[in-house]
Parts: C-alpha cells; structure tokens; sequence
C-alpha cells in the first residue's frame, strides 16, 4: 500500500519482505489489537461499554478523514498547520448559519465551501507562488483564528443543527456509530485510488520529484491546488462530525487539531519528506493515538503523562518507519 | 554580496514598518511609544527575541530545519528551575542546572535530526510533546512559586535607572555574540555555507551534521535563558507556558529575512522583526484592538513578505530546472 | 561593513564594562511613597474615572457579559471603563496587558487573576505609581490589592455545587469532577470547597480523581464520555467552569444515560438552557455576571472617589451588597441557582 516506486523496481526477494506481514500497516494493526486486548482485560471490559467505544470510535473519526487529506498533502511534501483554524472557521459558518435560520441543506453547502475555498488559498499560494507551505499555513492559521474570533464576537455559537449529532453519531449500526463505517468505506477507497489510479501515482510522483513530473508533462501545479483544496474540504467535514459530538462553537475550537492531525499521519508511516505515505496507516494512527488517550482516562493515569506517551509514540514510529525504509529500498 | 543587497532590502523594509507602526501609533495615542513604555514593552519583548534568534539558526542552517518545541523547552526549564529552588537548591545552581538541561533537551532535538534523521518537524513535534508533559508532571499541574527573593533580578532587575536588566544585560549581549558568531566566526561561516547548499558544504569539508546539532543545542540554551527570565518576570514558574511561542519564533524569524531553504538570515533582521511584532502587540493593547486581530494582521504580513521574497526563489528554482536538463 | 563593526565595538565595550563596573543592577522597589489615596471628597467630583479590566480571556461568554454589566455602570456612574485581554487564560499575556495599562495611567486596574502570585510584580508597580489594582471574579494574595469583588464566596459555590450532587445522587454513589485548568485560582478553591461540604455531609459518596479538559466544550464532551464509561456506576458529575458543564451534559446524553446520572456546575444560561429544558441537567450554577461587572465599576469608584465601603452598601440596580473589611472583599450575593423554572429568563 506504500512504497509504489519500490514495489515496481524490487525482485521476488524483496517482495518478499514487502509481503502483507512485514507491512508497516500490519505491524499497526497488531498493536492496535494488542492494546485492545490489554485494555479490556485492565478495565474489566468497560472499554467495550457503548458510551467509551462510541466517543472512541467518533474521535477517530473526526481525526482520519482530516488525516486522509493531510497525508496528501504530506505525501507531496507540503504540510498543513491551518487545519485547526479551518475547523473552527468551519464550524463558526454553521453557527452563524443555524442563527440565521438558514436550511440545513444551504448550511452544509457553506461549511464544504468554507472548506474548499480555504484550501485552494492554501494550495494556490503553494503551487503558484512557490510559498513554502510552512509559511503559508502558518499565515492561515492565523488569518482563519481570527477571523473565527471576528464572527462570534465573545460568545458561544449555539444554535448548531441537531442532524449532525443524529446523523453520525446517534445513528448505528452494529453498535457503532454509523460516521465510523462511513471513514472505513472513505479510507479503503481513496487508498485504492491512490495505488490503483493514474493520479494517485501522480500524487506519489510529486512528491518524489517534483522536477521530473514537470518534466512528464503532469498538470503539476493543478494537481497541487486539487490536493489542498481536498484537504480542506475533508477539514470541513470533519468539523460536522466534530459538531455532532459537542453541539457548540467556541473562538477556541479546533485548536491543535492539526498537530493531531499530523501525529497520526506520521505515526501512520508517512515520511516528512514526502514520497510516501498511505491513508490505512493514517488511519491506524489516528486508532493508536485516540487509544493512548483513552487509555490514560480509563486506567486512571495522571492525564499528564498523555502528551509524553504521544511525544515517544511519534519518535518510536518514525523510526521504526526510517529503518524498514533502508532495509527495504536498496 | 548579493545577498547582502538582499538582506539590505529586507531591512529597508522593517524598518519602514517600525516608523509606520510608531507614527501610526503617536498619532492615534500621543505618547504612545514614550521612553518608560519602551522600557515596558522590552520587558516582555526579551524572551520571545531570544527564542526568535535560536530559530533563525535553526532556519538558516537549511535542511528543512525548524523548532516546534521551543515553547515546551521554555516552559519545562523554568519548571525545573523552580521546582529546585522550592527543594531549597541554591538559585544560581537551580538555574544552572536548568539551563544546561535547556542545553541537552536542544541536544536530543539535533541528534533526532541529525543522526536518527528524523525530518524536523517530525521531531520538534514529537519533542514539543514529551517536554510539556514532563513539565506538567514535575509541577503535577500547578504554577510554582516561591522563588529567593534575589531570583526577581532576571526579569525584573533594572540598571541605570529604569533599563530592564534583561534587556542590557542579557539580549543585547546575545544579539552581539550571535551576530558575530555567525558574520566573523568560522562556525557562522559554515553555517551559511550548509545552510545554502548541503552537499557542497559537505565536499568542502564542513561537517553539516555538527553544525546543525549546534544550532539546535544553542536554541535549547536560549530558550532555556528566556525561560528564567520569565519566570522571574512573574516570579511563578508555568507548566503551560510558551505555548504561543513556537509560531512566534518561527514568524519573527522569517518576517527577519531568514529563508525556510536555508541560508539567509541574519541576526539584525531578526532583531528588527522582533521589535515590530513586540510593538504591534503592545500599540495594539494601547489603542484596544483585540491580541487576535493582530495575529490575523501577522498572517497576512508573514505571506506578503514572504511573496515579495520569493521573487528570488522563484528565479533560482527556475535557474536550476533548466540546468538539470541541461545535465539530462 | 567597518561602521557596523565599530558600532559592535562600541556596544560591546560598554556593556561589558558596566557590568565589570559592579553594576549597579536592582530589582526596582516601587516604594509607593505615602500611601496616598488617588482623590478626596470634593476634588474628585469632576473628574472622570478610568477604570481598567482584564479578564481571564476575551471571547468567553461570561466576561463578555461582565463588560456588559460593567459597560451600563460606566455609563451611569461617568466612568470611562476600558476592558481588554488575552485570547487564551495564559497569565503571561494577562500581564502584558496589565503592564500597558499601568503604563497608560490609568486609575485604577483590575483582573480575574489567572494566577494568584504571577502578578505580583505589577501591584507593587501600579501602587507605586498610586493605581489601585483590584480582582473581580478571580483574586490574587496579595495584600496591596485594594479591593476583590466577589460573585459568591468560594464557599458558598462549592457547597452549593456540593450540596444539589449529594441530593440528587442521594447522599452515595460515584462522583466524577471535570475542572478547566490545573493552575485556575477560582477553580481549585471551589473543588476544595466541595470535597470539604461533601466529606461532611455526605462521606458515603466517593469523589473521583479531577480532570481537566481546558475551557474547551468538546473536549470536555469527550473526557466525560470516557470517565462514565471508565466508571460504569457513576452516579454524579460536578462541572466545574462554564465550558465543563454543557460537555459533560452532552455526554451523558450521547451515552443514553439522561437521569441516571445527576449533573450540576457552573453554567452558562444559554450552554446550559438545552440541557436543563431536556432534563439533562436539573440545577446548574452561576450568578449574574452583568451585575458582577456593575458591581465591580461601582464598587472601585467609590474607592477611587475615597468613599468608605459600609459593612452594608446600597447598589443602585443591585440592592444591598455586603462588605467585608477584613479582606477587603465586596460580595455580589448567593449563588444563582437556574433550573427549568427559571432559565428562560435569561439570555446570555
């Protein structure tokens, strides 16, 4: 699911190494049964109770569809630090929309166009005029705060339509909420595409060498706006889903919500540096991130230790993700 | 030297701003930017320039090199500090100890991006975590008072009448130590060169790894200063502090000149951009615009300066392509 | 190139020699001189008043409301009220703003502390230059604060808090307490407060450890729905900022456990107003905090004016208000109790 430029070059030996169980995925994938298994032995099975699993489940939702997008844009070695003040800005339009009493169908047309627009700003200063992206989103960021600040003026957006809550979180299926299997249907499709279509390998391309996809003639530049404005866009969505879990809008929302964001990208495998990356293993590390978290609350850890266990929890995957890296592309 | 012309330009520039934003300021408040008002705001303006210096370091050596986790050092070296003296550890070894604990947390940032080679923002992030963790778990949550009396002298000494200590005795020292660290010094010299092309630095001998590690240690160290600083200027110790200080550094130091490819970047422009960001914010408290707007106001500056910069970024990536295909 | 280099020269030679010259550095001592109040009686009749602000935050529902309050003081009374303050309840900002304030002379200056000792500096420097430095809301220790004008006694909150749980959990069972910061001064002596009127009280109920989720709603949503399901048999929870109460309220709904288990707290009438019409919440918390703020205004210009607080004053649009010499401390009143009967009177 990873590495496509390898996969095409190596001989049987290394698609051997390449196979399912030494995939960076799987060795995830058992972490992530192994701490379930952990926690619902340690806490008496309370880790499956419907309330836990359902916050759980929702959390990770809210942070992998944003996850898919930013692991585009990290796969073409950008990086996107807006994405908090894109929620929050999201969210504010909806407040702002359910004030005035507008449709609910108008209201989500707005909130997905706060989105795009967002992130086509993001992606034409990058792609046009070659601003480092780190600097462009760090401007956003800021620019988005404190335009969220202006639009509430000092109090709370409250009037915030009930159907997200309904919707995505209230609606199950098997017990879980229904967005759950809606991000499961999102991450296996667009990791399909990515591996499976022209311009997912495009995508991969770019972020390799950019020179050379110029070269190929590839809409380069296109292809980078197209990305940031997805990005954004699945930003904005995320922000419905997060207003179904906690109907209410403040000037601070979705602060830091990039930095979780990124962690579980990376964590999830995807290198800095561009060239790789995948959407399943985004996924997996926003599972593993949302864990640790729940963890420490349910086995009554000191809530400060989560930001070190997150801190180590980065370090030990990049790594592990470095050292496969040389074993497998030589 | 071009890019002495360049940095001219970049000077030029801020200084413009700096006379804007005083005139604007006298005229809207008459008395606006008054002597004892300076002293005030560079009271304050210290510890975000000494974080901003680090990361123009860092920045300037090139690599894709950044510091996300300098407001987590800032926090947990004074937390460290405090927490020492509150055990009745003598004040000057107190904050020895944590300085140089603000030395080898820069040391673990360089040796993840150095020898692991982690990219670093990876592991600034990831850094940026642990420190605020552990500053929340020494301090257990809570601010940390109840310094030695003599601890106010950091942040709240003055000399020559009303002069901040902080300011004299401290900044002005390091912007000149700095300054010629890297104009006159070989060090600086090879800081440069890696900043502005790696591998001909490496084929020239210089060994990038070293001189990259250092700006990440010299970073730890100055932010380590600031943190003391701080927490003498309240005289509590915060777990939670410098948490808008990352960004900060980072705009201070490009809005400076320092180029996110490496290589630009001087200590006079870091210090020009400081006094505009530390003006605006205390011009805008004066005349009652929310902190808020005016980092929306920044955003917008960062981007514009930026866009005005590139013009010569542009031109060398394009200079470059057609070599390459020249090469091809 | 050589000009920049002897201007180095220059700088440094004198740096450095001042400081080898044992310099004479000193952390300024801001002998207020005789402490003097700012105007008597008649000479302060004309003069129009600044009075300065600086809450915990801006953009916070409930100091917005207080500027309200404060703002209609202002206009009645002929002060000129100027309220400002950091986006985020960091106390480094706080005291930024403070030091600005100071530097602009105004009369006097006030904050809802983010620390009680962080400000300590700045009250030695607003006396010193005969400013009046008082708290509202949230108090500092320190004794050179002129006045603290208080919603409610610490005490009386977390009793009241205390109390309403113990009733409706029935005096045993689980108690689950989300708080906002670990370092709030307000915030950690009403939790004392509470723990003290329950062990009391109610020494069968069982407090669980506090947890902060920051003055932010949807995380405050997102630890509660993790503490009940940690705590299957929670029968309790106590939020204890505004932003805390409505997160807990939303998760216990989202966890289909309206009326299994009891919620109380700070509220804020429009945070809270679903939940209470729901069910969600029987009784929530607060006072008025427009009145707080007229009270504030009120309350500093007499001192200013140098008026003497009475044991008992009258407020005009606020009724009697207590004083407490001793601390020095103005009392709005009891604690506001909203519940279903009341909560539509409010808006806010």
């Amino acid at each position: 699911m990873s590495q496509t430029t390898a996969a095409t070059r190596s001989g049987s030996m290394e698609s051997l190494k390449h196979s399912f169980l030494m995939k960076y995925e799987f060795i995830l994938f058992v972490l992530i049964a192994l701490i379930v298994l952990f926690l619902s032995i340690t806490t008496d099975g309370n880790f499956w109770n419907q309330g836990n699993l359902s916050s759980v489940l929702v959390s990770v939702s809210i942070v992998s569809i944003a996850a898919v997008g930013a692991t585009l844009v990290i796969i073409t070695s950008g990086i996107d630090i807006s994405a908090g003040s894109v929620l929050g800005l999201t969210a504010t339009v909806v407040a702002l929309g359910g004030q005035h009493g507008l449709p609910l169908w108008l209201i989500i047309v707005s909130a997905l166009a706060t989105g795009c627009i967002a992130g086509f700003i993001n992606g034409y200063l990058i792609a046009v005029h070659k601003v480092p992206a780190i600097i462009v989103t760090l401007g956003t960021l800021s620019i988005w705060r404190s335009a969220v600040f202006m639009l509430l003026g000092g109090s709370w957006g409250t009037d915030i339509p009930m159907e997200f809550s309904e919707w995505f979180i209230m609606t199950k299926l098997a017990g879980v909420p229904l967005i759950f299997w809606l991000v499961i249907v999102l991450v296996l499709v667009s990791g399909y595409m990515m591996n499976n279509r022209k311009w997912g390998r495009y995508i991969y391309a770019l972020g390799n060498n950019e020179e050379a996809t110029v070269f190929a003639g590839l809409p380069t530049k296109r292809l980078l706006v197209f990305i940031y404005v997805i990005a954004g866009l699945l930003v904005a969505v995320s922000a419905l889903v997060s207003l179904g879990q906690s109907p209410i809008v403040q000037s601070s929302s979705g602060q830091g919500f990039e930095l979780s964001v990124i962690a579980a990208v990376v964590i999830g495998g995807a290198s800095i540096s561009g060239g790789r990356g995948s959407i399943m293993g985004a996924f997996l590390g926003a599972i593993l991130v949302e864990l640790v978290r729940n963890a420490v609350i349910l086995l009554h850890i000191q809530p400060f230790w989560t930001g070190v266990v997150m801190g180590v929890m980065i370090i030990i995957a990049v790594l592990v993700s470095l050292s496969r890296d040389k074993g497998g592309a030589n | 030297m071009k890019s002495f012309g360049k940095s001219l330009n970049q000077y030029l520039a801020l200084i413009i701003l700096i006379v804007i934003v005083v005139v604007g300021a006298n005229m809207l408040y008459p008395g606006a930017t008054s002597i004892d008002n300076i002293y005030s705001m560079s009271t304050f303006g210290v510890e975000i320039g000494l974080i901003a210096l680090g990361m123009t370091l860092i920045i300037m050596a090139g690599g894709g090199g950044i510091d996300l986790s300098v407001g987590a050092i800032y926090a947990l070296t004074q937390i460290i500090a405090a927490y020492l003296m509150a055990e009745g550890v003598n004040m000057w070894a107190a904050v020895g100890i944590a300085i140089l604990s603000g030395v080898f947390m820069g040391f673990v940032n360089g040796y993840m991006v150095t020898k692991l080679r982690i990219p670093a923002i990876i592991a600034t992030l990831a850094t940026m975590y642990v420190f605020n963790g552990l500053a929340l778990l020494i301090s257990n949550g809570v601010n940390i008072a109840g310094m030695p009396e003599e601890f106010a002298i950091f942040g709240q000494g003055v000399m020559f009448g009303n002069i901040p200590f902080q300011f004299i005795a401290i900044y002005l020292p390091a912007l000149i130590i700095i300054g010629y660290l890297l104009s006159r010094s070989l060090f600086g010299y090879q800081l440069y060169l890696t900043g502005t092309n790696d591998a001909s630095a490496k084929l020239a001998g210089i060994n990038t790894d070293r001189v990259r590690l250092i700006t990440y240690m010299l970073t730890g160290l100055l932010c380590a200063i600031a943190g003391i600083i701080g927490s003498s200027r309240l005289l509590t110790a915060r777990p939670d502090a410098g948490d808008i200080m990352n960004l900060q550094a980072v705009t201070i130091a490009v809005l400076g000149g320092a180029s996110i490819f490496g290589g630009r970047g001087t200590v006079i422009g870091t210090f020009l951009s400081t006094i505009v960001i530390t003006l605006l914010a205390y011009i805008c408290n004066l005349i009652n615009i929310n902190a808020v707007m005016q980092t929306g106001a920044i955003g917008i500056i960062l981007i514009v300066i930026t866009l005005g910069q590139n013009n010569f970024g542009g031109l060398k990536r394009l200079k470059s392509v057609f070599l390459a295909r020249k090469a091809v | 190139m050589k000009s920049f280099k002897m201007l180095k020269i220059v700088l440094a030679t004198t740096v450095i020699g001042a400081m080898l010259a044992g310099c004479g550095v000193s952390v300024k001592k801001n002998e207020g001189g005789a402490a003097s109040p700012a105007a008597s009686g008649a000479n302060g009749a004309d003069k129009q008043y600044t009075i300065a602000f600086v809450p915990k935050l801006v953009g916070f529902p409930y100091f917005t409301s207080m500027d309200k309050g404060a703002q209609k003081a202002a206009k009645e009374l002929g002060v000129k009220w100027i309220y400002q303050g950091p986006t985020t309840a960091d106390v480094s900002e706080q005291a930024k703003y403070v030091s600005g304030l100071i530097d602009q002379k105004v009369d006097a200056v006030g904050v809802a502390a983010n620390s009680p000792t962080a400000l300590n500096q700045l009250i030695g420097k607003a006396k010193g230059q005969n400013i009046k430095f008082f708290t509202s809301d949230s108090d500092v220790t320190n004794p050179d604060r002129s006045l603290f004008v208080q919603q409610a006694t610490d005490k009386d909150l977390g009793y009241a808090m205390a109390d309403i749980i113990a009733e409706e959990v029935g005096g045993e069972g689980k108690v689950g307490i989300l708080s906002a910061g670990s370092t709030a001064t307000n915030l950690n002596a009403w939790i004392g407060f509470v723990k003290e009127r329950l062990a009391e009280k109610a020494p069968k109920i069982q407090l669980l450890d506090t947890q902060f989720a920051g003055e932010d709603i949807n995380k405050s949503t997102q630890i509660a729905s993790q503490i009940i399901a940690a705590n299957p048999d929670i029968k309790g929870f106590i939020g204890i900022s505004a932003a805390n109460t409505p997160g807990i309220a939303e998760a216990v709904k989202q966890a289909g456990k309206t009326g299994e288990i009891a919620i109380t707290g700070i509220g804020i009438p429009n945070g809270v107003k679903p939940y209470i019409k729901a069910g969600v919440i029987n009784k929530a918390i607060l006072w008025d905090p427009e009145k707080l703020g007229y009270l504030t205004v009120w309350g500093v210009l007499q001192q200013l004016k140098g008026v003497e607080l009475q044991a008992e004053n009258d407020v005009p649009g606020i009724g009697k208000v207590k004083y407490d010499a001793a601390t020095k401390s103005l009392l709005l009143g009891p604690p506001l109790v909203f519940d279903k009967e009341n909560i539509d009177n409010y808006d806010f």
